[in-house]
């Protein structure tokens, strides 16, 4: 239990990292320069937006399904037989 | 059951509910504000509308874009005023209670589009400016078929502006003719250059000329249509020719999405039945998904090239402003679930933010969140 709540708390600030950053993208309009054709060419420009652009796609696509499964896991180790069961 | 087979059977079940998950939740999450805008609801569309009025009202300019072309940058300038005049005017016809709020910034938009700084792009490459020639054949399509089709649209909502109404009437007039006098059916839009869906555009805004004044280009519309349909669009995959060649019209580019889709929601204003078999052929070949985004293929099968300028970065093979420029289409004939799972992508990487009422896509800058605007409030073209 004490590693869902720690992952859930990992997931809640990196939601609150995600969210300065759409407030940091939109303010100095960094990911107009990634899609552009011929965009800003810094590389720590490049490097910011593509980071950005991870997190989100972490947060939204992979992060749900790992949070069901973490849960998942826990209910059931809660079924699993001792050893005595197994055993007979 | 044994401890290891208990924890077998777990992993197994483990795996499954994350492949489930995965294809499930992400989709829902993204496009659980799809029917909202589908159905236009003023909470979602009339904050990006806030967004977008922000952007005419704080002033958009050719060094706003970094496209490492001047001619683009200013094109996209042009087309951030087009899209958001367009976006802004179909709202109000969804919703006249907003007329007041927004018919200033549909102002501005006809104004800074009429302005001769605004059409400098297109005057350098003709040599020629566009509202000061139209007793010529010169063809300037996609400027002065994109300003008409604003104008022609502007009218369904404010028919007494007597300057626009004149300048809607010399631009159609001069449209009609060029269309009339081509050999091949379709004019230029820069010299050396014809792309079929500026003539969209110039089509679209001549049936609503018709139809803010009672003319009747019928004719012109039905034979441009009947032209099209036989030489400008790909029999194989009914896509559009995104270029042709000025002088045989024959074709100079592949069948492409980016250009299907726009044209299929410009001359929705024309011939809805047109605009419906285009989207049938968009539908048809371009269309795929990826764990329930909607997402569209600017080539059709067998074909492959790199993005441009219009079809913007084309990754896998996915074309960005195709699955943009869908969405109108797909509103206009009433494919919810195509629109719903193309608003999903809209949103998982548009990267839409809100603050303080105010709606915009962080990935989108001026021209993306004007041109989502108008895909978001598209239709139902030509019963407007």
């Amino acid at each position: 239990m004490g590693s869902l709540f720690h992952s859930l708390l990992v997931l809640g600030l990196l939601w609150a990292g995600h969210w300065g950053g759409l407030k940091v993208m939109s303010q100095f309009r960094i990911m107009e320069h990634l899609l552009s054709p011929g965009g800003h060419t810094d590389l720590y420009i490049m490097a910011v937006a593509a980071a950005f652009m991870v997190l989100r796609f972490w947060l939204i696509l992979l992060a749900p399904a790992m949070v069901a499964v973490r849960i998942y896991q826990l209910v059931w180790r809660r079924f699993a037989p001792d050893e005595e069961e197994a055993g007979a | 059951m044994t401890r290891r087979q208990h924890k077998w059977r777990g992993q197994l079940l483990g795996v499954a509910l994350f492949l489930a998950a995965l294809y499930t939740l992400p989709s829902l999450w993204c496009g659980r504000e799809a029917e909202a805008v589908w159905r236009a609801h003023p909470a979602v569309v009339e904050g990006l509308a806030r967004g977008v009025q922000a952007w005419v009202g704080g002033g958009i300019h050719d060094h706003d874009f970094h496209t490492g072309s001047a001619l683009f940058n200013a094109e996209w300038t042009f087309g951030s005023y087009f899209m958001a005049g367009m976006g802004l005017t179909q709202l109000v016809l969804n919703n006249p209670a907003a007329r007041g709020r927004y018919l200033p910034v549909i102002d501005a938009c006809v104004d800074k589009l009429s302005h001769h700084a605004t059409r400098g792009f297109d005057t350098r490459a003709w040599e020629g400016d566009a509202l000061k020639t139209l007793h010529t054949d010169q063809g300037h399509a996609a400027y002065l078929g994109n300003l008409n089709l604003l104008l022609g649209l502007y009218r369904q909502v404010r028919a007494d502006n007597q300057r626009i109404n004149r300048l809607n009437r010399r631009i159609t007039l001069a449209l009609a003719q060029r269309l009339q006098q081509s050999p091949i059916g379709m004019i230029e839009t820069y010299p050396g250059q014809t792309y079929p869906v500026d003539n969209a555009s110039v089509v679209g805004s001549i049936a609503l000329y018709d139809r803010a004044t009672g003319a009747n280009h019928r004719d012109l519309i039905a034979r441009w249509v009947r032209t099209a349909r036989q030489r400008y669009v790909h029999a194989g995959s009914g896509l559009l020719y995104q270029a042709v060649d000025p002088a045989s019209g024959a074709p100079r580019d592949k069948p492409r999405a980016s250009g299907t889709a726009l044209a299929a929601y410009y001359i929705a204003f024309a011939d809805r039945r047109f605009s419906a078999d285009l989207f049938a052929g968009l539908k048809r070949t371009c269309v795929t998904s990826f764990l329930r985004f909607g997402l569209i293929r600017e080539y059709p099968p067998g074909a492959e090239g790199k993005g441009d300028i219009d079809s913007g970065p084309v990754v896998a093979g996915i074309s960005f402003s195709g699955t943009g420029f869908a969405m109108a289409p797909a509103r206009i004939h009433g494919d919810r679930d195509l629109f719903g799972a193309l608003y999903s992508t809209s949103y998982l990487v548009g990267a839409p933010f809100r603050e303080g009422g105010v709606r915009g896509y962080v990935a989108g800058g001026p021209l993306g969140n004007a041109i989502l605007l108008a895909m978001f409030t598209a239709g139902p073209g030509a019963s407007w």
